[in-house]
């Protein structure tokens, strides 16, 4: 009889102790104990922001016009500011400026929803609507014979145009002899990036 | 016709020969990337402004390979009033929770008793803060039409999802060992109580 309660005594002794060492062992791996630092120290710190911000002139912002065209097939149809700049003599009055309030250059990416359409969806393609951007404006600049073709992916027109500077555009037109009558119009857009970066 | 009629009509005429003014967006940014663990949150915070001349409509969002990870954000702003500096810029909160994107290597229902050894490469996700300027103009089409256009700027973001490697976790067991521990002596306790009472 004393035999079997004292089994039975070390039994709850071995169980105490199971329970004790097993929460134990619960808590060290849940909440891992960290010693402290005995070391002083201080830390640097240094943040740097970016910012950058972009306008188009006005004449971009009321879209681009290519005006009435009369006799097909034309090639090269200006759109209608190419031209008529009042600050540069016979320079572009399309812009994209970046403003003083920046610190960084900016780059600028440009696309088109999809080929000029007409109300009856007969389509001007996209490869007839080019573009050429550049840093400075006169009668040649932005130059006709650098003219690229309207994309419907982002594709990068021009970069690092420098804070308080403007990018100059240019805009052409071909329609093919064929083209059916009508009022044609698209979506282009215009994206600036922080210098460097894609578009 | 009476004053107040000549000086509707005049307030009239004066607005439709006011040019449209562009506006412009500005984007300000400290942080382009950040390092989180997975199944965990982290908020960024980009301003916007707008130094030019006349107020501005935007839309602001994310693109299409941050939206899978995006958790809540606080986009309120929809105008920036004009001369809106940079250091005045309108704060805007993105919120982003990573999910869990590393295998564990788990030996009970693929969810207990697991180890992490980060053996893949870490998962980035890559994209871009966006700031829309909806613009109000229209093209004045006519002839071949022309071109509406639109403006926009980004700032680059990418999240990447830290993996942390730990040994496996034996919590469970200790747990469960303990809890069956406990039980088994409550049990031959309340037994032996009862014993007691009996005699």
């Amino acid at each position: 009889m004393r035999k079997r309660v004292g089994s039975e005594r070390n039994f709850n002794v071995f169980l105490v102790l199971v329970v004790t060492i097993s929460f134990a062992l619960f808590f060290l791996e849940s909440f891992p104990m960290t010693g402290n630092i005995t070391s002083g120290s201080t830390t640097s710190n240094v943040s740097i922001s970016t910012y950058y911000s972009t306008s188009l002139g006005t004449n971009l912002y009321e879209g681009i016009n290519f005006g009435a065209v009369a006799v097909l097939p034309a090639t090269n149809v200006n759109a209608t500011h190419n031209n008529d700049s009042s600050t540069y003599s016979l320079g572009t009055n399309y812009t994209i400026d970046v403003s003083a309030d920046s610190n960084s250059a900016v780059d600028f990416c440009v696309k088109a929803n999809e080929g000029l359409t007409s109300p009856a969806l007969d389509v001007i393609g996209l490869g007839n609507e080019t573009y050429y951007a550049s840093n400075l404006t006169n009668s040649t600049h932005p130059s006709l014979s650098n003219e690229i073709s309207m994309t419907t992916g982002y594709v990068k027109a021009i970069n690092s145009i420098g804070r308080g500077n403007s990018s100059y555009w240019r805009f052409w037109l071909d329609v093919p002899s064929a083209q059916a009558s009508g009022s044609y119009n698209n979506s282009v857009s215009f994206e600036g990036v922080q210098a460097g970066q894609g578009c | 016709m009476g004053l107040k009629q000549s000086v509707i009509s005049l307030s009239v005429i004066f607005l439709l020969v006011l040019p449209m003014v562009s506006a412009g967006i500005g984007l300000k940014w400290e942080q382009e990337s950040a390092l989180i663990p997975e199944d965990s949150n982290v908020c960024l915070t980009y301003g916007v402004y707008n130094p030019w001349p006349s107020d501005s409509y935007v839309q602001i969002g994310l693109s299409d390979s941050l939206q899978e990870i995006v958790d809540s954000t606080d986009v309120k702003v929809e105008s920036i009033p004009k001369y809106t500096f940079s250091n005045s810029s309108i704060p805007i909160k993105f919120c982003f929770k990573t999910p869990s994107v590393y295998n564990q290597d788990c030996l009970v229902f693929g969810k207990f008793l697991c180890k992490q050894e980060c053996s893949e490469e870490m998962k980035i996700y890559s994209g871009e803060v966006e700031v829309f300027e909806v613009n109000e103009a229209t093209v004045l089409s006519g002839g071949s039409g022309g071109s509406a256009t639109s403006m926009s700027i980004s700032a680059p973001l990418r999240v990447k999802v830290k993996c942390i490697a730990h040994s496996r976790n034996y919590s469970l067991v200790y747990a469960l060992v303990g809890i069956i521990a406990l039980l088994v002596l409550l049990w031959k306790i309340y037994k032996k109580n009862i014993k007691k009472n009996k005699k």
